[in-house]
């Protein structure tokens, strides 16, 4: 008896002229776990995740990414990871900018994470090398001026059920981390 | 052609025919959607019909041509959306900013 492989790796090229090869193989791959493939909208936000990390692959990391997929019990792990540019943030209180490996904080601490122009996320770092991106408070928009128009890792946190950055700092690695439990 | 346009009662009405709505046409999006609105007052409805997938960064263009057209006093509606991109529009809380309709008839009556 032949065990399907619960692991898919697939490499992100710098530039990516289609999303729907990818996506389509993803959903592919999880198409025998049924907590996933039979919920649209659970699908619906599995297939927002990968186009957002690919989105986030080409506009971000400037070098050739890997798209990671584990099934493990009761969850999918997503991770996408690269070699090229870090993840860096400041912070929307103080405006003071960070890059990884983080110093300057008590562990866990957590803080509203300026990502760009009105984009906001709340995060706690956990450690020199790791955030977690928490889930946004609910927002009615009170002004058209204060709508973003950056929404990549918002999106992808509210798909997850949580989402984490990792720097490994010896290896120059960046890793996105995407959990979906069931 | 990416993006086919009519005009139907003083509305006009653009059918933007990508399957996928990305990050790689996303600036010309914004550029096309400046490009067509350059009256005062501009009305326009944008037909989704044929996206299967959108991403975060086509969206920021949706809203930066929002923001264009509304500066303007016009006005802009959305149309034929299916289920996968809707999603996209909650999860950001833009299906409460953008006028969202189900068909052309809905739209143009709303905008008229």
């Amino acid at each position: 008896m032949v065990e399907k492989s619960k692991k898919l790796t697939l490499e992100i090229p710098i530039h990516i002229s289609s999303y729907k090869m990818f996506i389509e193989t993803c959903c592919d791959f999880v198409k025998d776990v049924d907590a996933l493939s039979r919920d649209f909208k659970r699908l619906s936000k599995f297939k927002l995740v990968i186009m957002e990390l690919l989105t986030n692959a080409m506009k971000h990391s400037k070098a050739i990414s890997f798209l990671e997929l584990e099934i493990a019990e009761s969850k999918l792990i997503i991770k996408k990871i690269d070699s090229g540019s870090k993840f860096y943030f400041s912070n929307a209180d103080t405006g003071l900018p960070y890059s990884f490996p983080l110093t300057g904080f008590g562990y866990p601490s957590q803080i509203k994470a300026l990502l760009g122009n009105n984009y906001t996320l709340n995060i706690i770092v956990k450690n020199e090398n790791t955030i977690e991106f928490l889930e946004p408070p609910e927002i009615d928009y009170l002004s058209l001026q204060e709508i973003p128009e950056n929404f990549g890792l918002m999106v992808i946190r509210q798909c997850a059920s949580s989402f984490h950055y990792h720097y490994n700092h010896p290896l120059g690695k960046n890793t996105f981390e995407v959990i979906l439990e069931f | 052609m990416d993006y086919q346009q009519k005009t139907v009662d003083n509305v006009l009405v653009v059918n933007i025919n990508l399957p996928e709505a990305s990050l790689n046409q996303s600036e010309d999006f914004k550029k096309y959607l400046y490009d067509v609105t350059t009256e005062t007052s501009p009305k326009l409805v944008l037909d989704m019909e044929q996206i299967k997938y959108m991403d975060s960064s086509f969206i920021g263009a949706l809203v930066v041509g929002l923001k264009n057209v509304l500066s303007k006093g016009g006005e802009m509606a959305l149309i034929n959306i299916n289920a996968d991109v809707m999603a996209l529009f909650e999860l950001t809380r833009l299906d409460k900013v953008f006028k969202i309709y189900n068909n052309l008839d809905e739209a143009i009556l709303a905008l008229k």
